[in-house]
């Protein structure tokens, strides 16, 4: 689809302060929007994470109990490892309305509004955050207590790398979900299996199912220096004291430098193969 | 727009399709004729999609194969990493896993099209509706609108290979039996998920826009529990996991079952009659809420056929 408005041409609206009142009343609006279909709806998934959480917690508990070697880790950071990986889990690994959207014919009206249509989707990813972090996140932080967990980091520094090194992990997320928005134009009715694909990915490579520390044969190693690895492994790490903060963070810098402008020209480049019926 | 559609059908053509369709009253015989018509109806028009549109097809299949390996690759990679987890050796993770990979490719089989699976969307969406008006029962329709062979069958197949390689190293060939076990227990853990789905999924008769993604949820949380191994849990925390929040009900209970481990304390018929009691309540509250549905219908679509 030619756009009149191209996803990353300079939008029309005059003044940085009016446009970010767009965005964020963009976001606002997504964030009220998860509550349109009611609140069984966001409550299932709610609950499915936490059930979820209590189960690998438990098993994450008894293994480690049992004496297994890990590494030199403690049970209390790879308990908090896990339990952070279910609270940021929209953060760590973003997904974007984009490849839906572009399945479901709405991305089209994106390009109808006098806004960057890449900033749009970003607005409307954080939006959608909101009702996660505020009824699932905070909730699950207030009574992982209770569930034998130590949340603290491993120090005001660990908390503070672990703020810096999250910031470039949700960058680098946003580069990848473009790049993948990008694929599943090139592959145009199959979105959803890009989607699979795509969690396949993340769910093996990025370090939110098991602390590299923890991977067998040095995969945690290899793992690392991919880009899935800034993702998730390395926030995840930094908070718990896993790991060195200076590679880390580095390798997150080179993959946001590496990564943004190849988002940016094969999302550029997709765009041009746009084709949407129906929204 | 389906009412229209139906009226504007001939009507030789219809009294033609309810002949055909319709099970011959008493007659079990007769429905399972009938079944086996529409299975062989679904299956044609499976290998038709796969002719026609070969490359979605293959991308399908390929990406059903790449999420479940990824699932299955992080218990493995942990059992590999700790010699074992959850009171199972390498192997019998492996073999729990290659089971799990069977519910999936079975669910898939035959509840992988058309939302049969996930009941909440076809009654949230309003679809029900194109199901009401076909001369076949409800029942049947589901049973065999969903089955896809062609499609959906790589991923029991690679189930099957999985769990005939934990078998053999296992050494449990040597006294086969343990396959008549295996097939009455997948055909269980299949049951379980889909009463679970249809169970939740009515809700969506009584709160179609609220309700119509939570045969989902109700399915995920199986996909995202059921593969860990759950032997080294106290015994109480397993008890709860195998019926309150049944995590360990459909994959490790069986599978310790057929190892001759311990589970639960839990006899081995206990998902057999989980699954029996399940499509029990099922079949009731899908019922009721059928009653409700013929009451006030579904208001998702418009005069013009968009969904609110």
């Amino acid at each position: 689809m030619k756009s009149p408005q191209p996803g990353f041409t300079k939008n029309p609206r005059s003044g940085l302060s009016s446009r970010l009142r767009a965005y964020a009343a963009t976001g606002r609006l997504c964030a009220t929007q998860a509550f349109d279909g009611g609140i069984l709806n966001v409550l299932g998934s709610w609950l499915l994470r936490l059930v979820a959480l209590i189960v690998q917690l438990a098993v994450w508990k008894s293994l480690l109990r049992q004496g297994a070697d890990t590494d030199g880790l403690t049970v209390s950071q790879v308990l908090s490892y896990i339990a952070l990986t279910s609270m940021l889990a929209e953060q760590l690994n973003i997904v974007s309305p984009a490849s839906m959207s572009f399945w479901e014919g709405t991305l089209a009206n994106r390009y109808t509004r006098p806004l960057s249509v890449v900033l749009q989707l970003m607005a409307e990813t954080i939006g959608r955050w909101l009702p996660h972090l505020l009824f699932y996140s905070i909730p699950i932080l207030l009574i992982t207590p209770l569930l034998g967990v130590d949340m603290r980091p491993a120090g005001w520094p660990a908390a503070l790398f672990f703020l810096c090194s999250l910031s470039l992990g949700i960058s680098l997320g946003f580069a990848m979900d473009l790049i993948f928005a990008a694929l599943a134009v090139y592959i145009r009715n199959a979105g959803w299996m890009a989607l699979i694909i795509r969690n396949a990915f993340f769910t093996l490579f990025s370090g939110a199912l098991i602390p590299f520390r923890l991977l067998p044969w040095g995969l945690g190693d290899i793992f690392r220096l991919l880009p899935f690895g800034s993702l998730a492994n390395a926030p995840l790490a930094l908070y718990t004291g896993m790991g060195d903060p200076g590679p880390m963070i580095l390798l997150q810098c080179f993959w946001n430098l590496v990564l943004w402008p190849v988002a940016i020209m094969v999302y550029r480049h997709s765009e041009e193969r746009m084709v949407a019926y129906g929204g | 727009m389906a009412d229209k559609a139906y009226a504007a059908a001939p009507e030789s053509e219809l009294q033609n399709n309810a002949k055909r369709f319709s099970p011959p009253s008493g007659r079990h015989s007769g429905v399972f004729s009938l079944l086996f018509r529409l299975w062989r109806l679904s299956a044609r028009m499976d290998m038709l999609w796969l002719l026609r549109d070969t490359r979605t097809c293959l991308l399908v299949m390929t990406s059903d194969l790449i999420g479940n390996a990824a699932g299955m690759a992080g218990i493995l990679l942990l059992s590999a990493r700790f010699d074992g987890i959850g009171g199972m050796s390498q192997d019998q993770v492996l073999f729990m896993l290659g089971y799990a990979a069977c519910i999936d490719g079975l669910f898939m089989l035959f509840f992988g099209m058309v939302n049969t699976g996930y009941i909440s969307r076809v009654i949230g969406r309003g679809q029900l509706d194109h199901m009401l008006i076909q001369p076949v029962p409800l029942p049947v329709q589901l049973l065999t609108a969903g089955f896809i062979p062609f499609s959906g069958s790589s991923l029991l197949i690679c189930g099957l290979g999985v769990t005939g390689y934990a078998a053999a190293r296992l050494d449990m060939w040597g006294n086969p039996t343990w396959v008549l076990g295996m097939g009455i227990n997948l055909a269980a853990s299949v049951a379980v998920i889909l009463a679970f789905s249809y169970i939740i999924g009515s809700s969506a008769f009584y709160a179609p826009v609220a309700g119509e993604e939570v045969s989902s949820a109700a399915i995920a949380f199986f996909d995202v529990t059921k593969r860990f191994p759950l032997g080294g849990l106290p015994l109480p925390m397993q008890v709860v996991f195998c019926t309150v929040l049944p995590a360990g009900l459909v994959a490790w209970l069986p599978t310790a079952r057929l190892m001759n481990l311990p589970a639960a304390g839990l006899p081995a018929f206990f998902l057999v009659l989980s699954a029996l009691v399940l499509g029990t309540i099922a079949t009731f509250v899908f019922r009721k809420g059928l009653k409700q549905y013929a009451k006030y219908g579904s208001q998702r679509y418009s005069d013009h056929g968009h969904r609110r």
